[in-house]
C-alpha cells in the first residue's frame, strides 16, 4: 500500500523530546501509547496548530513541512481533518451549522445540502436544529464527524473523541467510524491509550511511548501473535485468551480456551475467537457473600503476585489455575489494605465485560471490524 | 440643557466606536496574544480607571497642551479634548471586558475552525467574535455609560464651555452653582434614566450568555 503520510518530527517542549515517525497508507491506524507519551501533541504538529523546529510531514504528495526548505503550510491549508477529545463543537451554531462551517467552501452552491446528507449519514437529519447543548454525548460525536468528514480532509484524525463515553456507545461509534472510513476512503489516524480501540477499530497500530515512535504492526498479525513481542508487552495491559465460542443444549453460549471457561451473553457467533476482558471490568467478590447467579459461572480465585498503585487505582496480577489475569480497581481504602502479594482472592467476570473478536473473519486481513461482536450491555 | 444634551451625545458618538475599537482590540491583543511586556501593558492600560480624574486629567492637559502637533491640532478646551476626557477613564472597562470575553472563547473551537480550513481573520468573525459577542457588549454598555458620565477629566482639560465643551454632567454642575436646581434635576433624571437602561441591558446578555452557552 502507498504511503500517504510520511511524517518525521523532532520537537522539544521543555524536556519533553518528541520523535515521531510515520507511514501512513489509506487505512485506519491507530496510534497508541500510554498518557503522556505525546499522542496529542503529534497530532496538533500533523495539524499545523503547534510549530515543529524540524521535521518533514508530506500528506498525498503534498510537502505541508520541510524545515529544511523552510515550507510550513498553515493549518487552513494542511487539508487534515481533527476531531478533538471535547469535540470542539461550536456552540452558537446548530448541528447542522456546525456540518455546514465544515463544507461551505468545498461544498459552494450545494453546501447545504450536502451538509444534510451528511447529517443523514450519520442518521441526525432530525436533530439538525439543535445546539449541541441539546445533543446527547454520543449525537455530538456524530455531528463532530460528520462535520470533520463534510470538509473533505485528505486525512483524519481523531484524538481520543470516545473516552469520555461509556461500553456500548463506545462500540457503536467505533463501528460506525469504520463503515464511514469504509464509504468515504478517507485514511484515519486515532489516537488512544486503550487496548480494545485498538482490536476494534484499526488495521495498523503505531506504538509510542515517552515522545518516540517505537514501531508499527498489523493489527491481525498482533492478535495472531506474530507481532513483535516487546511491543505486545508494551501493551502489557488487558486480559486476552485465544479459543473458542461454543453454544450449549440450552443455545448458551460460552468461551473455552486451553486452562479454562467463560459464560457469555447475547453472542450470536461462535468458532475460534480472541476474548478481551478490560481489567478494570472484573469485579472482587466476598467469599462470604452470595454471588450474582449471572457471575456465578465465571469465579475464579487466584493468588496476588504483584500490586502495583498506579493513580488512583490499583493494578494486580493474579495467577490463577485458569492462568494469569490482570485486574484494576478504583483505590477505595478497602482494597488497598487487603491487597498484599501473596493474598488469596476471589473475583468474578461479567458476561457482558466480554468482547470477543472471531478469527475466521480475520483472515487474510480482512478489515477487524466486521467481525467484532456486539456484546450488548 | 438641549445644547449640552446635544454634545454628550456627540462625545458618545465617537467614543463608542473607539471603545470598541481601541478597547476590543487591546484587550484581544491581551487575551490571545503572548508577548514580552504583557503585564506591564496589562497594568498601564488599567491604570487610568484607578487614578483620580484630577490626577488623568493634569497629565492629559500636559500632554495636549505641550507636545507639539497635538498644541497645534488646538485640542485643548475644545470638543475634541471633551472626546479625549470622557474616552481615557472608560477605556480601562471596555479593555478588561474584552480581554475576558476573548480569553473566555475556547482556543480549541478556534483551532477547529482552522482545520475546517477557514482563514484566521475568518475565524475571528464566525467564531471567535459571536462567541465573545455577548461580554464585548456589556463591556460597551459600561464603558460608554462611564463615558457619558465623566466630569472630572472632561472639566480639566475641556473646560466648561456651553454650547462648546459643556456636556450633560458638567451643565449640572453649571446649573447647581447658579442654583437652578430644576434644570440639574431634570439633567440629573435623565443621566440616571441612561444608567438604570444600560444595567438593565447588562443584565439581559449576562443572563442570555448562561442560558444558551453553559
Amino acid at each position: 500500500m502507498n504511503d500517504l503520510l510520511d511524517a518525521h518530527i523532532n520537537e522539544s517542549i521543555g524536556d519533553f523530546h518528541l520523535d515521531v515517525s510515520l507511514r501512513h497508507g489509506r487505512e485506519i491506524g491507530v496510534l497508541f501509547g500510554p498518557s503522556g507519551s505525546g499522542k496529542s501533541v503529534t497530532l496538533r504538529c500533523l495539524a499545523g496548530l503547534r510549530n515543529v523546529r524540524s521535521g518533514r510531514i508530506s500528506l498525498a504528495g503534498r510537502v505541508l513541512l520541510d524545515s529544511d526548505a523552510g515550507i510550513c503550510e498553515p493549518p487552513h491549508r494542511r487539508k487534515m481533518g481533527l476531531l478533538f477529545q471535547d469535540l470542539a463543537l461550536f456552540p452558537h451554531l446548530t448541528a447542522l451549522e456546525n456540518v455546514l462551517f465544515g463544507c461551505e467552501r468545498t461544498g459552494k452552491g450545494r453546501a447545504k445540502s450536502i451538509a444534510r446528507e451528511w447529517l443523514a449519514r450519520v442518521r441526525l437529519e432530525s436533530l439538525e436544529d439543535r445546539y449541541p447543548s441539546q445533543l446527547s454525548g454520543g449525537q455530538r460525536q456524530r455531528v463532530a464527524l460528520a462535520r470533520a468528514l463534510a470538509n473533505e480532509p485528505e486525512m483524519l484524525m481523531l484524538d481520543e473523541p470516545f473516552s469520555a463515553l461509556d461500553g456500548p456507545l463506545r462500540r457503536n461509534l467505533r463501528r460506525e467510524l469504520r463503515k464511514l472510513h469504509a464509504e468515504t476512503g478517507v485514511p484515519i489516524l486515532y489516537v488512544t491509550h486503550q487496548v480494545e480501540d485498538i482490536c476494534a477499530l484499526g488495521d495498523k497500530v503505531f506504538f509510542i511511548e515517552n515522545g518516540k515512535t517505537t514501531g508499527s504492526n498489523r493489527i491481525s498479525d498482533l492478535i495472531r501473535g506474530r507481532g513483535r513481542v516487546d511491543l505486545w508487552k508494551m501493551m502489557g495491559w488487558g486480559n486476552i485468551f485465544e479459543g473458542n465460542v461454543r453454544f450449549n443444549k440450552e443455545g448458551v453460549s460460552s468461551f473455552h480456551w486451553a486452562s479454562g471457561e467463560l459464560s457469555l451473553k447475547d453472542v450470536s457467533g461462535s468458532g475460534p475467537a480472541i476474548a478481551f476482558v478490560r481489567p478494570d471490568r472484573v469485579r472482587f467478590l466476598d467469599p462470604r457473600m452470595p454471588v450474582d447467579s449471572e457471575l456465578s459461572r465465571n469465579t475464579f480465585s487466584g493468588k496476588i503476585e504483584e500490586v502495583l498503585l498506579d493513580g488512583g487505582a490499583i493494578r494486580l496480577h493474579v495467577r490463577t489455575p485458569c492462568g494469569h489475569w490482570q485486574i484494576e480497581q478504583r483505590e477505595t481504602g478497602s482494597h488497598a489494605e487487603v491487597s498484599r502479594p501473596g493474598q488469596e482472592v476471589h473475583f468474578a467476570i461479567p458476561p457482558r465485560a466480554v468482547e470477543l473478536i472471531f478469527l475466521e473473519e480475520m483472515k487474510g486481513d480482512v478489515s477487524l471490524g466486521s467481525s467484532i461482536v456486539e456484546v450488548r450491555a | 440643557m438641549e445644547r449640552a444634551l446635544i454634545i454628550s451625545l456627540k462625545v458618545l458618538a465617537i467614543d463608542m466606536p473607539l471603545l470598541a475599537l481601541l478597547g476590543g482590540g487591546l484587550g484581544w491583543l491581551l487575551a490571545k496574544r503572548d508577548f514580552r511586556g504583557r503585564e506591564l501593558v496589562s497594568l498601564l492600560v488599567q491604570l487610568p480607571m484607578i487614578l483620580p480624574p484630577s490626577v488623568l486629567g493634569l497629565y492629559l492637559l500636559f500632554a495636549l497642551g505641550r507636545i507639539g502637533f497635538l498644541r497645534e491640532a488646538g485640542f485643548l478646551f475644545a470638543f475634541p479634548a471633551a472626546v479625549l476626557g470622557a474616552l481615557l477613564p472608560s477605556l480601562p472597562i471596555m479593555i478588561q471586558a474584552s480581554r475576558a470575553a476573548f480569553a473566555g472563547v475556547n482556543r480549541e473551537l478556534e483551532e477547529a475552525a482552522l482545520t475546517l480550513g477557514r482563514r484566521p481573520w475568518e475565524v475571528f468573525l464566525r467564531v471567535t467574535l459571536p462567541l465573545a459577542r455577548r461580554t464585548l457588549l456589556v463591556g460597551l454598555a459600561l464603558s460608554s455609560a462611564r463615558a457619558l458620565g465623566d466630569f472630572g477629566v472632561t472639566l480639566m482639560v475641556a473646560g466648561n464651555i456651553p454650547g462648546r465643551t459643556q456636556t450633560l454632567p458638567l451643565y449640572i454642575y453649571g446649573q447647581v452653582e447658579s442654583l437652578n436646581f430644576a434644570r440639574a434635576h431634570m439633567a440629573a433624571l435623565l443621566l440616571v434614566g441612561v444608567g438604570i437602561a444600560s444595567l438593565c441591558l447588562v443584565r439581559r446578555l449576562e443572563s442570555g450568555a448562561h442560558e444558551r452557552l453553559a
